[in-house]
Order: structure tokens, then sequence, then C-alpha cells
């Protein structure tokens, strides 16, 4: 069953009581709020992701309830608890949506250690997969968006999970925060973009979220392999540059964008040390999208065969010393 | 290439003139032997176009090792070694003479494994 | 207690009992151990039990996530011991790991899963001021900067002011002895010291199996009252390790005579037994009993231990619950310091709490 076969009535039941236990690839997470309009941002934001039936096991718990009474014709605002244990609030009850995406990112950012997880999007065609990381401004989202709207699947973003082992992406596909002009490039990009509500006044400006693909939650469950790692960097006005940055120097960078890798120990390195071997590096400054999305798709042409379907690394290379 | 130039370009600063006395001092009244602290399966490297990223099982911590510290820390992957051994594999490596510079390189390096958790001291004075 | 405490103390006792669980008595069990930091020692015993592959694949994700965070901390547990020796290095100086250290590096069943936040150590009295200079000079500073808190503990508290490392924001307790000088209990920490057993790498020492017990058992029933389950199990997993020696129980009633530890060893054997099953031999059993407080005291104790042992909802706690913490806190600190002090010292502490706005920084911001 998926979430657009419930009305916005029986959604928001269901948000009261037993909770609504959402699957995003990777995740099951139970939702509960008896906050209104949650259910209708629901509905939006996640129309086509799987729902599970009740009993069901979930991994976390979320919850966004009504705070306390403060006085007529004030805002009772709203408060957030995780896994039964109450972890902020309250704040305003407008924001009760976007919270509950902040929180939810929280949540796999503080707990989650079977997958190396980088602050980060990522995109896959063709089998190859493109990691796009770097700190908050840095214009990831934007492009992961831009992509996601033009023949690339989204695998996720905000939080990227890399399976050790393979490795692989494994596909969490979630709506896809965008903030202040972002939002206007990305709904120029054409109507399909479906986007919830706009949030205006939040720490970071107005936000606004783009709904995954339909194709994107239907493959969720496809792990991707990743081919290149950019490392984009928006500055108004600036020309477009791609620079290729050696693997050593690419594998720290990468190391530096995740939220967990430390506590993943070796594992961890091992992981990583698979995807250096595996990807190119590159820094990607740019002022504008058209010019960004075009470097990309250069970026992410495969090697002419031949050379290889990855470049050899060199050195020791892949050998553990 | 002069020694101090290599050492520069390597990304070792030597302060002119100093040339560390007090490093060189140490050099060479013990050529204590160092070792690395994690032996065994869990110590984990990979080299990429000449850079050596580490990472060290026994703080968790991955580290970057420029060319010269990465030899360093090969070296002690072999076994233990003092600090004018290594300093012989130094100059091999970057075509210098093996000299006063050289050796304080290589205390600096170890002194710096040595804060990472990395390498330690081995033989009779080890902690 | 509530079902799902109920639920988690019954698995804890028996592994298999998870095979008979439903989705919603999942989602309580995991909650509830989550809460009590339990839920990597879940992982262990599923694992021991052989039942990690038949347990639903999302419990099972959960719990390869808290079996990895355990590992990590144990990770960071041994490089901080490797860290204070380090610092010391020269010193010629024996170090006694306490409590989680001691259970990680000596390799003893409580560390299975176990998380723990600090290290602690056991240098002699008179070596102390050396120790802290030396931890000073490597990047430990004090988190004690306040006089009264400084005074506080100097005078009254049987180890020197916590110290953080500065980068790696990690936590050091540096003991003279294993209860506080105030208290009832009276340890000899130069006997305690000598009895100190040395670990492969013999820089580093753990208490002897006695001594490891009943400081265990004076941490939980005369010191602070929570996460009490977890500790409770240490308890319960050191008198089965320990146990199977007849020696051990002679040398456990000798020490807790000679060091006035009878009372908290009482209740340490009487809850693990209640809660866990924890086998204790008939002889030791018996002279356990002799040390017992009378019926008002035991029924108050079996009240407040049951009602503080499982917490549910931290945010939301039951007004049980909660008294039942604040009679154990008070009772906590007035076996260390007279009653006149006592006051004093709540006073202070509450005046002070009332200014700092403890909040978290890693929680998103609207």
């Amino acid at each position: 069953m998926i979430l657009s076969d419930l009305s916005v009535a029986a959604l928001s039941a269901r948000l009261h009581d037993p909770g609504l236990v959402l699957n995003t690839g990777a995740f099951r997470v139970r939702l509960r709020s008896d906050v209104e309009g949650v259910a209708r941002e629901l509905a939006a934001a996640y129309a086509n992701h799987r729902i599970e039936s009740d009993p069901a096991i979930h991994h976390m718990r979320i919850e966004i309830r009504r705070g306390r009474w403060r006085g007529f014709g004030r805002d009772r605002g709203v408060v957030a608890s995780v896994n039964g244990q109450a972890i902020l609030g309250p704040f305003p009850t407008y924001l009760a949506y976007p919270m509950l995406e902040s929180i939810f990112n929280w949540c796999i950012a503080k707990s989650v250690l079977r997958f190396i997880v980088f602050h980060a999007g990522a995109v896959e065609r063709d089998g190859r997969a493109l990691i796009l990381t770097g700190p908050s401004g840095s214009g990831k989202s934007t492009l992961c968006a831009g992509l996601s709207q033009s023949g690339w699947r989204l695998i996720s973003d905000e939080l990227i999970l890399l399976r050790p082992g393979d490795p692989a992406l494994v596909g969490n596909p979630r709506p896809i925060s965008l903030k202040n002009e972002a939002i206007d490039r990305i709904r120029d990009l054409g109507p399909a973009a479906k986007f919830t509500e706009v949030y205006e006044g939040t720490i970071r400006g107005t936000i606004s979220f783009l709904c995954p693909t339909e194709e994107s939650v239907a493959r969720a469950g496809e792990p991707a392999v990743p081919s290149r790692v950019i490392f984009p960097s928006f500055r108004t006005g600036s020309a477009t540059e791609v620079k290729e940055i050696e693997k050593a120097q690419g594998f720290m960078r990468l190391i530096e964008n995740s939220v967990n890798y430390v506590t993943t120990l070796r594992t961890g390195f091992e992981a990583v040390a698979g995807v250096t071997d595996i990807c190119r590096f590159y820094e990607l400054t740019f002022g504008d999208l058209e010019t960004a999305f075009a470097a990309i798709e250069k970026i992410a042409e495969p090697e002419p065969t031949g050379a290889g379907a990855a470049p050899k690394p060199t050195g020791a290379g892949a050998a553990p010393l | 290439m002069r020694p101090r130039q290599a050492l520069e370009l390597a990304g070792l600063e030597i302060p002119a003139g100093v040339v560390s006395s007090k490093l060189w001092d140490r050099a060479i009244t013990s050529n204590k032997s160092w070792r690395l602290c994690a032996r065994g399966s869990e110590l984990a490297c990979r080299q990429w176009q000449g850079d050596l990223v580490v990472f060290n099982p026994i703080s968790g911590a991955t580290h970057l090792l420029d060319i010269v510290s990465g030899e360093v820390f090969r070296a002690l992957m072999e076994g233990p070694a003092g600090a004018r051994d290594l300093a012989r594999r130094i100059a091999k490596l970057l075509e210098v003479d093996c000299n006063e510079e050289t050796v304080a390189a290589a205390e600096r390096i170890l002194d710096n494994l040595d804060q990472l958790g990395l390498a330690e001291p081995a033989g009779p004075d080890a902690p | 207690m509530t079902q799902d405490g109920e639920t988690l103390v019954r698995v804890l006792r028996d592994a298999r009992q998870v095979l008979t669980l439903g989705a919603a008595q999942w989602n309580g069990l995991l909650d509830c151990a989550g809460r009590h930091a339990l839920l990597a020692r879940l992982a262990v015993i599923f694992e021991e039990s052989g039942l990690l592959d038949e347990i639903p694949q999302t419990a099972q994700d959960v719990l390869a996530d808290a079996r990895a965070a355990a590992k990590a901390n144990h990770a960071m547990q041994r490089y901080e011991a490797n860290r204070v020796l380090h610092a010391l290095r020269g010193l010629d100086l024996p170090v006694v790991l306490l409590k989680g250290g001691a259970y990680l590096l000596a390799e003893l069943p409580p560390s299975r899963g176990r998380l723990s936040g600090d290290l602690d150590i056991l240098v002699p009295r008179d070596r102390i001021e050396e120790v802290e200079q030396a931890m000073l000079d490597h990047g430990w500073q004090s988190l004690v900067t306040d006089g009264y808190d400084q005074r506080y503990y100097r005078e009254w508290s049987h180890q020197i002011p916590p110290l953080r490392h500065t980068e790696r924001e990690s936590e050091l307790d540096v003991h003279h002895t294993i209860a506080p000088p105030t208290g009832r209990a009276a340890p000899d920490a130069q006997a305690i010291l000598r009895d100190a057993r040395p670990l492969k790498d013999d820089r580093l020492r753990v208490l002897c199996p006695a001594d490891m017990v009943l400081h265990s058992a004076v941490h939980l029933f005369n010191e602070q009252m929570t996460t009490t389950l977890r500790e409770l199990i240490d308890m319960h997993d050191l008198l089965i390790c320990f146990g199977r020696d007849d020696a051990f129980w002679r040398q456990l009633m000798a020490h807790a005579g000679a060091y006035k530890m009878q009372r908290p060893l009482y209740y340490c054997t009487r809850y693990c037994r209640r809660f866990l099953s924890t086998p204790i031999p008939q002889q030791a059993e018996k002279e356990i009993e002799a040390m017992a407080p009378n019926a008002v005291v035991r029924n108050l104790m079996d009240w407040l231990v049951a009602a503080s042992l499982i917490h549910e909802r931290p945010d939301r706690p039951s007004h049980g619950a909660d008294f039942a913490r604040w009679i154990l806190f008070v009772r906590a600190h007035w076996l260390r310091m007279p009653l006149g002090m006592l006051i004093r010292h709540i006073f202070v502490k509450t005046a002070r709490r009332a200014k700092r706005d403890p909040d978290s920084e890693l929680l998103p911001q609207p």
C-alpha cells in the first residue's frame, strides 16, 4: 500500500493512533502527530512511498505533538519526541512538518551505524552514481534536485547511506529541502517538480520540499555503485569551473563530510577506501545551474572503454600494504 | 636539490639557522628504537598517488601522511627503527644527503606519530 | 515496573523469551532497552544464544547499530587508557582501572555491549598530585573551575575533580580510594592497591575480584541511583564470573567486613537474585543474610529499588519513580557526608542548577 491510497482524513486518523509506519527505503519510521496540517503535508511529500501495515516493528518513532495550552490567542506550539524521549520544543506550530524532517535527519545522523552516513546527496543513471557533498550552502541539494528532475534517479539527499562491503549507496529518497532562490530555480525546470508548502522564517530562511519522483521512490530498493564524487561550491556570479583532485585528498574530504565515519572504525575506513578506489573526485565551482549541469554531465561520462570502467589506482593501489 | 629545499617541499618546516639543535642533540645522544603502537590485522592503510592514508585502530582516527611521513611509517611497518635509520630512508627517498636536517626531520615525524598514538619508543626504555 | 520493563527483564534473564514477542512488544522492548543503554547488551545475548538470525530484520538493524556504537565506545575507552599511560610515561606508577574500563581491558563479562562515558582510574593517594599534573601537562583540564565544587571534591570525595581532555573531550576520573571518605564504608586504599591484579599489559591493573564486586556495590547502593538496571547487570555478571571459585566468596565476606561494606553487598546480592536470578551459593547466602538491615528499612529499599530500576519515560516520570529516585539521591549523599554538610551541599547545588540551562546543541532549530 502506498501513502496516496489513504485519504488525508484516514491518514490523519492513523497519525493520531497508532502512528503511520512509513517505509523510506532504508528505514521504517513510525510517525505520530495530533497536529493539524501534518497529514496534508505528508500526503504531498511522500505520496508514492510505501506504508507498512500495523502491527509493524519500526526503526524509530517520531512524535510531533501539540504543546501545553499557553493562553487564548497564543500558539500552543508543538513538541517533538524520538522513541518516547522528548527532545525538542515547543516550536511554532506552522513549522511542524519541516521540523519532522529535521528530526528524522537527526535520528539517522545520531543513531545509524550500519551505514556510513554522509552529509551529501546522490543520484544515479545507468547504474553509475554521483555523490555531491560539501557544507550547507554549497548548492549540493539544488544540484541534486535539478538532476533528479532531468533523467537521474534520486538515491538520497541531505544524508546518504553507504553500505559497507560492496560498497554501494542504499536508496532512501525523501523530499529534498530547498532554500530561498533555489526553490524558484527548480520550479523553473518544469511543471513536473512537485513541492510542499513554502515555509518562511525558518533559521535557514524560506524553505520548501521537493517531492522525489515516482521512479526514484519505486526504485528505492536498488543500491547504486558510486563512480564520481563532486564537491560543489556555489558562488554568485562565478564562472563554472571543474578541477579534479587527488584520491587521497578526496578520501579525506569525503570523511570530513561524514556524520558517523569516526564511529564506524575500520568498517568505515574500508568502505570509504572502496569508494575511493572506484571513484574520481572533482571540485565544482559554479554560479549558475545551466552550466553546472553541463559540467556534471561531462564529469559523469564514463571513461572510454579499454581504459577500464574505473581509473586504475596508482602506487600500491587497492591492495592494503 | 638541497636537503632543506627537499624537506620544505615535503611540507616539513625547518626554521632557518636553528636546525633544531635540541632535536639534533637528542638524535645524536640517543638513537632509541621506535615501533608502531598498533601491530596486527586491525591496522589499515592505503596509498593513492604517493599519499598514505592510515587508519589507527588504537585511536580510531584516520590520518593522511605526506610522502615523507608515509615513508617513515612504512619503514616502521617493517619493524622497529631508530631516528638515524629512518633519516637514511628519508634521504634515499628524496635523493639528498643524510645529515642533521634529515635526522631532525625524522625525529620530528616520530614525535608527531607519537602524539597521534601511531608510534612509540621500543626497547629497554619503552613504557 | 511496567509491561515493557518486565519484558526487558524477562528477556535479559532468558534470551529465548524474545521469540514469543509480537511487533508491538518488540517496539516496547527496543524503546525500553534504548532508554537503559541496554540495546547492545541485547544484541550480545541474542548472538550468544544463536538467536540473532531468528529475530525480525528491523530489530536486527536497530541492534546492529547499537552493537557498532558499543564497539566504537570500547575502542574509545581503550584509547583513553592508552593515552593515560602515554601521559604517565616515566612516572613508574601502576594504574588501576575501575568500573567500565576495568571490565573492558580485563575482558570480563560485564563489558559485553556496555557503554561507558568516562574512564576511572585509581592511584596511590600520595602520588595523586603528580598524576594530576601529568594529566594537565598532556591536554586534560579540570572540569571544575568553581571554588566551592573544587573544595567539595578535595575535602569530601574519593577522587580529584573530574578532568576532560581538551581535544578528545573525554572525561577522566582519578580516584585515590573506592568509596568517599565521609560514608560508612571504610576501604583500606593501600590494601586494595596491593591486592590489585596486573593485566597482560602490566602497566595496567584491575581490582581483585572481591574488591571489584564491592566497589560496584558501593557505587550502586551508596552513590548514584541512575541507570541502575545496567549496573545491576554488571554485578550479576561479576558474581557469575567470579562465583565459581569458593575462595572468591570467602574473600568477598572478609573484605566486606574489613571495609564496612556489608550493607551494599547485602543489597546487591538481594536485588541481583530478585531481578536477574543470580545464583548465590547457600553458605554465602547465609552469611550475607546476617548483613541485612531491619525489616522496615528492607521493605523501604525493596520499594525504592523496584520503583527506580526501570524508568519509563524520562520526559514524563511517574511521581512514584521520581520520588523514589529523590529519596535514593538523598540517601546516597547522606551516606557520604555529615547531615550539616548535606544540607549545605544540596542548597548550594540547587541554587547553582537554576542558573545553568542545559540545552542540546545537536538538535535542529526551527
